[in-house]
């Protein structure tokens, strides 16, 4: 974007950054001039860039403002506040869990192997993350409700239940996962598990020793995405598992109660969860954006 | 005697793979051709990676693959040890886990596992032993991303060679590395190759197609010419064939 970042970069890359040219073969002649180059973006086009970003910066400012930071401490460790965290800690990690347990394997599936059905295990796998989880939660209640499919067979239903809350955090949080280690799936160098077959590995051991630790980084960067998605997951656990404290009543639940009776321990709630997104992005910063 | 033979026949898309071969025990089958001339997918079919098309291929009495018959022996079934493109040491392994992870395979291979910790200590200590042997116990527990080029290859070959496999497959173990440890991995080879191993290496190299006993030149997945190097030195069957033995 600027001029030194430009300059600083020109020597070594294949592509130019600048014009996008690729550069001729011949390093040794060196750079003649050193004139300002145009601006890659115009003017307009990053004016317009300056307003988006505004317009997702001013919320968050604005809770920062709104902050009651001198009662923050109390706000926060009140026994209603504790038992949600609590809920939402058992919820998100046991949906994280259940995610890499479930998810991991479709994901080779998806990434490895050729079938008919493959585009619709994929669409049914990635649909949760177009679907309003309203939506999911009405399907939830469908299928496993006490009056859904499960219901009608066992006379037992999965909803208004901390298991039916894991169960829709997993829904909503899985495709993140697969997606991920899918992705990672089909760069990783195919190579090593052929070697690993010719010293002998069986497919079982050559998956566990070799396949699944090459991808162990796809794994934890999917699993940190599941899990912030799962601990910001509300419409679906709302709409089938229902807003009970201390068994459905999580982090993003108990600010919709707050925002009624205490608007302040909403905003401090708030500010909880937008660190630990924060911590999260920190956490993916290498991934997302490569160290140069 | 358990030699390696047969004709085999690999049709891929566009290429065919066409070459007959007989290599004994205790020789070493030098396999040089030019760039997609078919030498990796020879390896690949040797060590069992590709089933061929065609033909056959057998160890001794062992049929390891005939598509006619409808037998084909896996990778992991063959026992063979493999020294691919570029070593290909595993990243997430130190250098004595990575010699450890051949031994421990083969042992379930022949049906002597030593179950937990006892096995696991006896691997480590067998694949430090295979290290010293070869000069690199102070590698052993290095991250191959902490290695150069040459001492990954070289632990690659070590990994290769502590298998004592009845037979050792490389591909182009001399490329890309330096001179000192090309030399130092020759001589690997030649002084720690197990009793009666069979070898069959691609390679670019003069002194190392030199160094074999025979020579199998391919081009555009064909056979040239099987013979001993110095009778295809004399007598070379291409212009590329002259080149190597002789620039």
């Amino acid at each position: 974007m600027t001029t030194s970042d430009s300059e600083r970069t020109t020597p070594t890359p294949a592509i130019d950054a600048a014009s996008g040219e690729p550069r001729d073969g011949r390093q040794t002649r060196p750079p003649r001039r050193r004139i300002a180059r145009p601006a890659a973006v115009p003017r307009p086009v990053i004016a317009v860039a300056v307003a988006g970003v505004l317009v997702l910066l001013v919320p968050l400012l604005a809770l920062l403002l709104d902050a009651p930071w001198s009662t923050l401490g109390s706000l926060l460790f009140t026994g209603e506040t504790l038992t949600a965290i609590r809920v939402s800690l058992v919820v998100s990690l046991s949906a994280v869990i259940l995610s890499v347990v479930f998810g991991v394997p479709t994901a080779f599936v998806l990434a490895r192997i050729e079938f008919p059905a493959k585009p619709l295990v994929r669409t049914i796998v990635t649909v949760p993350l177009v679907l309003p989880p309203v939506v999911t939660g009405v399907a939830l209640l469908s299928g496993f409700g006490r009056r859904g499919l499960l219901g009608s067979l066992t006379g037992w239903g999965l909803s208004a239940s901390t298991t039916g809350a894991v169960l829709a955090a997993t829904l909503v949080a899985m495709p993140f996962l697969v997606l991920s280690v899918e992705g990672a799936l089909r760069t990783t160098d195919p190579r090593y598990e052929q070697l690993a077959a010719s010293l002998g590995a069986r497919p079982l051991a050559r998956w566990w020793r070799v396949s699944l630790p090459l991808a162990r980084p796809s794994i934890l960067a999917g699993a940190i995405l599941a899990w912030a998605r799962a601990l910001g997951e509300f419409g679906a656990t709302i709409t089938f598992a229902g807003n009970i404290e201390g068994v459905t009543r999580t982090l993003p639940l108990d600010v919709s109660i707050a925002l009624e009776s205490d608007p302040d321990r909403a905003v401090a709630l708030s500010l909880l969860m937008l660190t630990v997104a924060l911590a999260v992005l920190v956490g993916l910063r290498d991934r997302w954006v490569p160290r140069r | 005697m358990t030699g390696l033979s047969g004709s085999l026949v690999l049709r891929r898309d566009s290429f065919t793979l066409e070459v007959s071969l007989a290599v004994e025990p205790c020789q070493t089958l030098a396999v040089i051709g030019p760039n997609g001339s078919g030498k990796s997918t020879l390896i690949a079919v040797l060590a069992g990676l590709l089933p061929l098309t065609g033909g056959s291929l057998r160890h001794g009495a062992t049929v390891l693959d005939d598509p006619g018959a409808q037998v084909f022996l896996p990778a992991e079934d063959r026992g063979f040890a493999l020294v691919p493109q570029d070593g290909l040491l595993f990243p997430h392994l130190t250098v004595v886990a990575n010699v450890a992870f051949g031994l421990r395979h083969r042992e379930g291979h022949r049906g002597d596992r030593h179950g937990g910790r006892r096995g696991r200590a006896d691997r480590e200590r067998r694949a430090l032993a295979a290290l010293s042997a070869l000069d690199l116990a102070d590698l052993a527990e290095r991250r191959p991303s902490e290695l150069s080029g040459g001492q990954a290859q070289r632990v690659a070959v070590a990994r290769a060679l502590a298998l004592e496999a009845p037979v050792l497959l490389l591909d182009e173990p001399l490329s890309n590395i330096d001179v000192d440890n090309r030399q130092a991995i020759r001589k690997l080879l030649r002084t720690e190759r197990p009793v009666d191993q069979i070898q069959v290496v691609v390679t670019h190299g003069r002194e190392h197609a030199l160094d074999a006993d025979l020579v199998l030149a391919i081009e555009h997945g064909r056979a040239l010419a099987l013979a001993e190097p110095r009778a295809l030195a004399a007598d070379p069957p291409a212009r590329w064939v002259d080149d190597l033995f002789h620039r």
